[in-house]
């Protein structure tokens, strides 16, 4: 009886199981992934076609022109359409030349030998990497075609460089962040530079190893790289993203902190190509580095406004104050305020136009009253940063000290400044200038002296010229700036220091503008109160009667 | 050294003897039935799995594959058509916006299809300054697109192609993919060819997956077919085993053991029907037994019986054979006769008494250490005058057998008489050789005589019982018919033999072979049976020299 009752046990036990086996038509609710951001451009590698057997010599010189999109080989198909004594002589990394493609022309020599071709450029890359755009005008390269022994047409002369049109260049190259120090050693700063996708962590450790950073930032950021460490520039990265970069052995002469620094200018770097974890290595033995700290240049997320409810962070209509800093703000009423890193203190220009600093404490001292200032701008350190709008060379720097500081060589040749405001981690000041007739938005390195006392402005870049009046401009993340322009077309620009612009519409009557912490987010005010976020190419409204936009430039730790 | 240790050594020293192990097995499977079931079983399931189990494993893959490839002709379907809507829908008003247009069509492939492996190539390769660039997304993955992937999809304008191709993963692993290809036409510039890859890596870990579940349970399956076989067995086997134990002790002698049975099947029928066999086997010997005991206590007691009575017949012949002068002369010839007879009639009557005793099995030996040679000379001096009235002379040869040997001498005496008796008998006057030999294992007594001899075949018969050759001839010496009998008995109670050689015309060899101790097995005869001394004889060297009876006389 008993082996009967195991035998049917068993047998209702297997049934079961066999009832399990299929997949399952109902279940619990369960969470999955999280919704994924938008997808950068997709890496694209081309294939442009060699030089075909009887072609003339403008389609062998628009072939070359086109191969240029495929960098693998030292660009070997581009090399195909060279006369082989010319390959060796002709040098692809010298710089890109980005021009419109609707706009080349293309002229033919009587014998067939020189192909001119004419077409406006819109930026520059040079050796490395930097992005420039490039002056208005037109400019016009020259090819020499010889008939080789087999009879097809091939370049012998070709100037050096590249050249490729818009959508061409922003698929092949991409922009990666070449990271330095601010002269605190506090922040990284990011130095945007262009590179084919092909081995773009070799070209960015060698760009940061053995290169400088770009001319205009020059002053403004200090590297840990010491000149003699060389970098061996093969950084292969494996399948999980981590790159090995061999370093002369210099490198091992350096003391730990520098050594802690190299490693993290290095990690941050790469981190913009996609590694994960980078081996620092010297004749194969690899050194023990670990990041050091560096401060984090992020905002709070919501916005600082003031409206009739008083001033702080906005969040479905309930504001939420900034302790001490909040009443003092609401008793001043200011026109536009900017807060430090700390939230104790913040720049605020008042409704008589005088710029003022605003402390938690209650302190409120008067800085500038000269005529017409422009919105002003605090650094990490506490410095308050004013100009007036006719005046933009009398830049009047007042640290935290009370001292008044005059930067030297501050936007040489603009006529007017219309807003100004200084990066989070206090090296480059970006501003919307006019030079001449033009509206631009510019981007200056800020120098300072050892006490960390700005002493000059660099050069300043032209990053984008504007449409049309320049109204507000605000830092978006480390890299990328952000401006409005009214009038009857108003339009947002959103643009990489270093890098590529674009254009959105913004609702009429906008007024100021402020960021967040990463590009593609940015408030704007219009000037009925209305308060708009940005999403992706819209703006959506989620405020009201908002008086005033604050824009941060950091939060505590 | 303990058990355990003792243990490993004999399984190292099994296995280095590794050779031997074909034979081993060989061995186990004549000798084992259940070895030779539970290998045959194993065998079986495991062809029968096997064949399963691949039939499963192709049928699984099959299936994995032609999911996954319908799965990636629909998707590539579907991005296909989503990229020429979007290109048909985008404003071709200059070259440049195609340009800018691809990539877009680029981001919207990647986005819409499963995959991040697609490619674009133009259909017609002449050179054109509008044309946008082919690429080819996801690395390079398309140098495996084959030639006659691409003449395909160049030739039909709405048609998908796919094939299978190799592709490589983040690793570098080579994994299998599936490549669809088809036309989409950019307006303005012309048609192209999309080319959409999809990795079957997932499948073919499944695939994998399967594939190994299936052979660790095709593996554990046939493990256990064979323990259960083995089990199963083992129930049938041990019964069966029994019974043959049984039945070897059975036949070895002992009479009373019986199968134990258990249950009502057909191995206790089996076991049922042998002890019954056992029981009748058994009661039919001791039946036997008993009556061929009844019948040598008849025997025995018969001749008791008659000795009685015989011994007073004895004594009155003796005394009227005594007085035999004082007859006539009839009745003085019946007295002789009558005593003769009585004499022999006596001897008959011991010699049936004794071999009743050997059937009895009532036969004591009296062992003593004896030298064969000194008794072979006794009784050949014994008799040398017998001999000599037939005209035999008896030789005695003896290389060996002066060591004293166990046996018992009276026994050994009286067949050494028995022989040569017979020799004398059938001598016909010639020479009567007596050898006697020994070896280590054995001593040996040969009487070879050269007289009339018998077939070959009367040599087997020649121990029987009152068994004669030639029946006409007459018995002279007085033997009873027996005597042969009695000392081929005699020589197996020694453990030892009488062999026999003979041939017509040239006389007969008995040659009594004794071991020295028990257990001599075989029994080598130190004097060769067959005499082989044709040569000899031929030349006549052991004949005597014969002097002529009236050489003397004559000189006389």
């Amino acid at each position: 009886m008993r082996r009967f009752l195991t035998a049917l046990a068993g047998a209702v036990l297997a049934c079961s199981l066999a009832a399990c086996a299929g997949l399952p038509t109902s279940g619990p609710v369960q969470a999955g992934r999280t919704a994924a951001a938008p997808e950068d451009r997709p890496a694209l590698d081309f294939r442009p076609d060699g030089p075909q057997r009887g072609a003339t010599p403008q389609q062998i010189v628009n072939g070359f022109i086109t191969a240029a999109s495929s960098p693998e080989d030292g660009w070997a198909i581009a090399q195909s359409f060279l006369a082989p004594a010319f390959r060796d002589e002709w040098t692809p990394q010298a710089g890109v030349v980005v021009d419109v493609f609707a706009d080349r022309e293309y002229t033919v020599s009587d014998d067939g030998t020189f192909i001119t071709v004419q077409t406006t450029p819109v930026a520059t890359v040079d050796e490395s990497g930097a992005y420039a755009i490039a002056e208005e005008g037109s400019t016009s390269f020259t090819y020499r075609l010889e008939q080789q022994e087999d009879g097809q047409w091939r370049i012998v002369e070709a100037p050096s460089g590249l050249l490729m049109d818009e959508d061409l260049f922003e698929s092949v190259f991409r922009d990666y962040q070449v990271m330095y120090f601010d002269p605190g050693w506090r922040y990284l700063v990011p130095d945007v530079r262009w590179f084919p996708t092909l081995n773009a962590a070799g070209r960015i450790a060698s760009a940061l190893v053995n290169g400088q950073p770009s001319a205009w930032l020059a002053d403004a950021v200090v590297t840990a790289f010491p000149e003699e460490v060389e970098l061996i520039p093969a950084v292969p990265v494996s399948g999980t993203g981590v790159a090995q970069a061999e370093l002369s052995e210099q490198a091992l002469s350096v003391d730990d902190l520098t050594l802690d620094r190299m490693y993290t200018q290095l990690s941050a770097s790469l981190a913009t190509a996609g590694v994960t974890a980078v081996q620092l290595l010297v004749e194969g033995a690899v050194l023990d580095a670990a990041r050091v700290p560096t401060a984090s240049t992020k905002v709070d997320a919501r916005a600082l406004v003031g409206t009739a409810d008083g001033f702080g962070f906005l969040v479905s209509g309930e504001v939420s104050p900034i302790p001490g800093l909040s009443p003092v703000i609401e008793q001043l009423q200011p026109v536009a305020v900017q807060t430090a890193p700390d939230r104790e203190v913040a720049a605020v220009r008042l409704a008589g136009g005088s710029v003022a600093r605003a402390a938690a404490d209650g302190a409120v001292a008067v800085l500038d009253d000269r005529a017409g200032l422009v919105d002003p701008t605090i650094d990490p350190s506490g410095a308050v940063w004013s100009v007036p709008a006719t005046a933009p060379s009398e830049v009047r720097v007042t640290t935290a000290g009370g001292d008044v500081l005059a930067p030297a060589d501050a936007w040489p040749g603009a006529s007017r400044i219309e807003a100004m405001q200084i990066s989070r981690d206090g090296t480059r000041l970006a501003a919307v200038l006019a030079f001449g007739g033009r509206w631009v938005v510019a981007v200056a390195g800020v120098a300072r002296d050892g006490r960390g006392v700005p002493v000059s402005l660099g050069e300043p870049q032209v990053l984008q010229v504007l449409p049309g009046e320049g109204l507000d401009v605000t830092w978006l993340d480390d890299a990328a700036v952000g401006a409005v322009v009214g009038g009857d077309d108003p339009v947002y620009v959103q643009v990489t220091v270093g890098g590529v612009a674009e254009t959105y519409a913004v609702p009429a009557g906008v007024r100021s503008v402020a960021g967040a912490n990463i590009a593609g987010s940015a408030r704007v005010l219009v000037a009925d109160g209305g308060l708009y976020v940005r999403r992706s190419s819209t703006w959506v409204q989620t405020a009201h009667d908002v008086s005033v936009l604050a824009t941060q430039q950091g939060s505590p730790d | 050294m303990t058990t355990a240790l003792r243990r490993r050594a004999a399984f190292l020293r099994w296995l280095r003897a590794w050779r031997r192990w074909p034979e081993q097995l060989a061995g186990l499977w004549l000798h084992s039935l259940r070895f030779r079931t539970v290998v045959v079983t194993v065998l079986c399931s495991s062809l029968a799995i096997l064949v399963a189990c691949v039939w499963m494993a192709l049928a699984i893959q099959n299936d994995l594959f032609q999911s996954r490839r319908v799965e990636a002709l629909d998707d590539a379907a579907r991005a296909t058509t989503a990229a020429q809507e979007t290109l048909d829908s985008s404003v071709q008003s200059d070259t440049a916006q195609a340009r800018s247009v691809f990539t877009s069509v680029a981001s919207a492939l990647n986005r819409l299809s499963s995959s991040d492996r697609i490619a674009m190539f133009r259909v017609d390769t002449s050179p054109s300054a509008n044309a946008p660039v082919p690429f080819s997304l996801g690395g390079d993955w398309d140098r495996e697109i084959t030639d006659e992937l691409r003449e395909k999809v160049a030739a039909a304008t709405d048609l998908q192609w796919w094939q299978s191709i190799g592709l490589t993963d983040d690793r570098g692993a080579r994994v299998p993919g599936i490549v669809v290809g088809q036309q989409v036409n950019v307006p303005g510039v012309g048609a192209y060819e999309l080319y959409i890859a999809y990795d079957l890596a997932a499948a073919a870990q499944t695939l994998g997956f399967v594939q190994g579940t299936l052979w660790f349970v095709g593996v554990a399956l046939v493990l256990i077919i064979g323990a259960i076989t083995w089990i199963v067995v083992r129930s049938v086997t041990a019964p069966i085993a029994a019974a043959a134990q049984t039945s070897a002790q059975l036949a070895a002698g002992r009479l009373d053991v019986r199968v134990d049975i258990e249950g009502e099947d057909e191995l206790a029928t089996l076991g049922r029907s042998f002890n019954a066999m056992a029981d009748s086997i058994q009661a039919q010997i001791k039946e036997l037994a008993d009556l061929s005991l009844v019948q040598q206590r008849f025997v025995s007691d018969v001749s008791h019986e008659l000795r009685t009575p015989l011994t007073t017949i004895r004594l009155a012949a003796d005394v009227i054979n005594d007085h035999r002068t004082e007859l006539d002369p009839v009745a003085g010839r019946a007295a002789e006769l009558l005593h003769a007879q009585v004499q022999r009639f006596e001897v008959l009557l011991g010699d049936l008494l004794e071999i009743s005793r050997y059937d009895a099995g009532s036969v004591q030996l009296e062992i003593e250490p004896t030298s064969l040679a000194h008794l072979a000379e006794d009784v050949v001096a014994s008799m040398r005058e017998l001999a000599a009235q037939r005209g035999s002379e008896v030789r005695v040869v003896a290389p060996g057998g002066y060591s004293a040997v166990d046996i018992d001498p009276r026994r050994v005496r009286r067949v050494v008489r028995n022989l040569l008796g017979n020799a004398i008998e059938h001598g016909e006057g010639k020479p009567i050789v007596v050898t006697v030999d020994s070896d280590q294992d054995a001593v040996a007594i040969g009487v070879r005589d050269f007289g009339m001899g018998m077939r070959p075949e009367d040599t087997e018969r020649v121990f029987d019982r009152f068994w004669r050759a030639d029946p006409s001839r007459k018995r002279t010496i007085g033997g009873t018919g027996l005597g042969l009998a009695i000392s081929l008995g005699d020589a197996r109670l020694h453990g030892g033999t009488i062999a026999v050689w003979s041939e017509p015309g040239r006389g007969s060899n008995f040659v009594l072979v004794l071991p020295r101790r028990a257990g001599i097995d075989p029994l080598v005869s130190p004097i060769p049976v067959d005499p082989r001394d044709s040569a000899i004889e031929e030349l006549g060297l052991t004949q005597p020299i014969g002097v002529p009876a009236d050489a003397g006389r004559e000189d006389a």
